[in-house]
């Protein structure tokens, strides 16, 4: 060993995690309000539907540490601390992210086993896709096809709305557990910046891409904008979701490619399966986030 | 300067607080290189100055005086075998000739500069005649090390009187000082005596890491005017060795050295001659205080690993380090790009550390990359760049 380095920054896999927790913290207590204590305030739910949303995050961040452990000392038979092996990797990240985009009305039984076993199935895939998207994505049809898949809480489905911009800004909207209010997000995001914690060019890009294509479109067609802006969690898997560290991009070029293609493709989609469309999009480009930071640097490089 | 970290907040970034030292070791050991000749014969006594090797007009001399014992296979240059003259210590320090001033140092011409620093070993840098500026970095590569700081703070009228007698021999236009904008010590010393001498800018430079390399320097001091104009790139030992050189004619037989790491008591700053053996100076200039170190040379981040102590201090030698190893274990990728993101000279850390094919020849063997991996992954036995 002729080459070491004895100092080590202070980053590490359990500092970026916890910093994007705490960032998406405010958005964790205004869903829990949302979708708990308000409900329960207004006489809607029972006292374990008030706690649902709480216990779904802290359950799906629970399942994402004992996975991690499990698969640190049963089978890598690791000898670091408890907490270095909890932090292994980002499944208590994984684990609450898609807790914040999932619906309150989810079958907590399929949530947990679902999930569990595609965090764990994830610990043997190479990180080849976005483990979050597949969670999500098999939850949702098992759930749609058992008992049929809807945002709203009780108090949102119990009444009809006319959303304007700002109900939108601080949440009112219906999406998922933690992830509808758009100025909390933005704080979260502006916490990522500061502490150079994201890939914040594919957050930017993507939205960029996405907006403006969707003011064409609404133009043209004469659609509400900000009800398709702010439908199916967009904002947030494009801040949390597709900056997912290891099966996005991480050359520049390959993260403003990745965000531009997950515009132009949630847009694509949005036409097909609009409630999925971003989430789709992000799982198909985790499949080539190598060969995309591969290409767009050879063009570079023969550019230059 | 985007793409540059402060490295702070760590204990072992005590500054060392003066400078010991270590000038009578029993033995030294001169390196013997290949294409000199030598000029002595064992058993021999020598004169601390007398030549010990030539090769055309370079000549290699002895720092102490003393008896030639003979030569060894077992001592080390930077890990491997080198063959060495070992000169027994007389502790008696005897000159063969006491040179004193003999000129003015701002009256030499190009031409005896350039020889006497060639005949003397001064300056292993190339020196631009044409050049029209000329840029001194008086700052410590690693953040570990203040072995540059230390000759500032020890040396420093007579490091400003070459600076501005090398910009008369050279007939340079602009004469650039660069140091670290945190070594408050040196900032005000030399703010207070650099009105002496006009020609000299005194340039601060933030205390971001690898601001102390070569090429980074240069790219972020001297603008694209001044570097297609020419320049002369100089490091502050190597001022101190042209001062030693036109000032007393003397070849260079000592040096200071960052002795520090966390398996040590305390870091110092040590006065050794050139040819100490490594352990003899660890033995007798500190503590040891954690067995389980290992030894690293010229910087924490950016040094070399050695794997015994019986190697010998050269010039090249700036700071030694006696570190155990970060406990942190190495995890799998996590694709943040942050090595590449970070990289002062632009290469992707990750894809040459998938693709051994590629070209890596741009590294200056920082070490940044290694440093900042969340994963902790070790880029640097990857990369294998050039160290300056």
């Amino acid at each position: 060993m002729n080459s070491n380095v004895y100092v080590r920054s202070n980053r590490s896999i359990k500092s970026i995690s916890l910093t994007r927790i705490i960032l998406i913290l405010p958005m964790i207590i205004y869903g829990l309000y949302k979708n708990g204590l308000f409900l329960y305030r207004s006489n809607l739910v029972n006292l374990y539907t008030m706690f649902k949303p709480l216990i779904i995050i802290i359950g799906s961040a629970l399942i994402g540490a004992l996975v991690n452990i499990i698969y640190e000392y049963l089978i890598k038979r690791s000898k670091d601390n408890l907490i270095d092996a909890m932090f292994s990797s980002f499944a208590i990240e994984y684990g609450i992210l898609v807790a914040c985009i999932m619906s309150i009305n989810v079958n907590i039984y399929i949530y947990f086993g679902v999930l569990s076993l595609v965090l764990f199935l994830t610990k043997f895939s190479n990180n080849r896709i976005n483990s979050m998207c597949i969670a999500y994505l098999i939850i949702f049809f098992i759930s749609d096809y058992l008992e049929g898949f809807n945002f709203a809480n009780v108090y949102e489905s119990s009444r009809t709305f006319a959303l304007e911009f700002m109900d939108y800004l601080v949440g009112r909207a219906p999406g998922g557990i933690a992830s509808t209010h758009i100025l909390f997000l933005c704080l979260g995001l502006f916490g990522l910046f500061l502490t150079n914690n994201n890939k914040s060019t594919i957050t930017l890009t993507s939205i960029l891409t996405y907006t403006v294509i969707l003011l064409i479109y609404t133009t043209i067609s004469k659609n509400n904008f900000e009800s398709i802006l702010f439908a199916n969690n967009f904002l947030f898997i494009a801040s949390f979701i597709a900056t997912d560290s290891v099966t996005s991009c991480y050359t520049k070029n390959g993260m403003v490619v990745y965000g531009v293609l997950m515009g132009i493709l949630s847009f694509a989609l949005y036409l097909i399966i609009p409630i999925l469309a971003p989430i789709i999009a992000v799982m198909i480009l985790s499949l080539f986030n190598n060969l995309i930071d591969r290409k767009t640097n050879s063009y570079a490089t023969k550019k230059a | 300067m985007n793409n540059m970290v402060s490295i702070k907040g760590d204990a072992r970034r005590l500054k060392p607080t003066e400078v010991i030292d270590f000038l009578n070791p029993d033995f030294l050991y001169i390196p013997v290189k290949s294409d000199y000749e030598m000029e002595v014969k064992s058993k021999k006594k020598v004169y601390k100055g007398e030549k010990l090797m030539k090769h055309n007009n370079r000549f290699i001399y002895s720092p102490i005086s003393g008896e030639i014992v003979g030569k060894t296979d077992s001592m080390k240059l930077n890990n491997e075998d080198t063959e060495c003259i070992v000169i027994e210590n007389d502790f008696k320090e005897k000159l063969k000739k006491r040179t004193g001033v003999v000129k003015y140092i701002n009256e030499y011409s190009k031409e005896e500069f350039l020889e006497l620093i060639e005949s003397f070993g001064a300056c292993s840098r190339p020196i631009n005649l044409k050049g029209k500026t000329l840029l001194i970095n008086g700052i410590d590569r690693d953040p570990f090390e203040y072995t540059f700081s230390f000759i500032i703070n020890t040396y420093s009228s007579k490091i400003l009187e070459t600076i501005d007698a090398l910009a008369t021999i050279l007939g340079v236009e602009n004469t650039i000082l660069a140091i670290n904008n945190n070594d408050s010590e040196n900032v005000m010393n030399l703010t207070n005596n650099v009105g002496t001498y006009p020609n000299i800018t005194l340039k601060l430079v933030p205390d971001i890491y690898p601001i102390g390399f070569k090429d980074i320097l240069i790219k972020n001091v001297l603008s694209k005017k001044a570097i297609s104009a020419g320049y002369t790139y100089l490091t502050i030992q190597d001022v101190y060795n042209i001062y030693m050189v036109l000032k007393r004619k003397r070849a260079i037989f000592e040096k200071l050295v960052t002795l520090a790491g966390d398996a040590i008591d305390a870091p110092k700053v040590v006065n050794v001659k050139i040819g100490t053996s490594m352990s003899d100076l660890i033995k007798n200039c500190c503590t040891i205080t954690n067995n389980k170190y290992y030894v690293v040379v010229n910087g924490l981040v950016a040094g070399k690993t050695l794997t015994t102590l019986n190697n010998v201090i050269t010039e090249d030698t700036k700071s030694i380090f006696l570190n155990t190893k970060d406990p942190s274990s190495e995890k799998k990728c996590i694709n943040c790009g942050l090595c590449n993101s970070k990289c002062p000279v632009g290469l992707n850390p990750k894809y040459l550390k998938e693709h051994k094919k590629a070209d890596r020849s741009k590294c200056i063997n920082c070490g940044l990359c290694t440093y900042i991996c969340p994963s902790k992954i070790n880029f640097k036995e990857y990369l294998g760049g050039k160290n300056e």
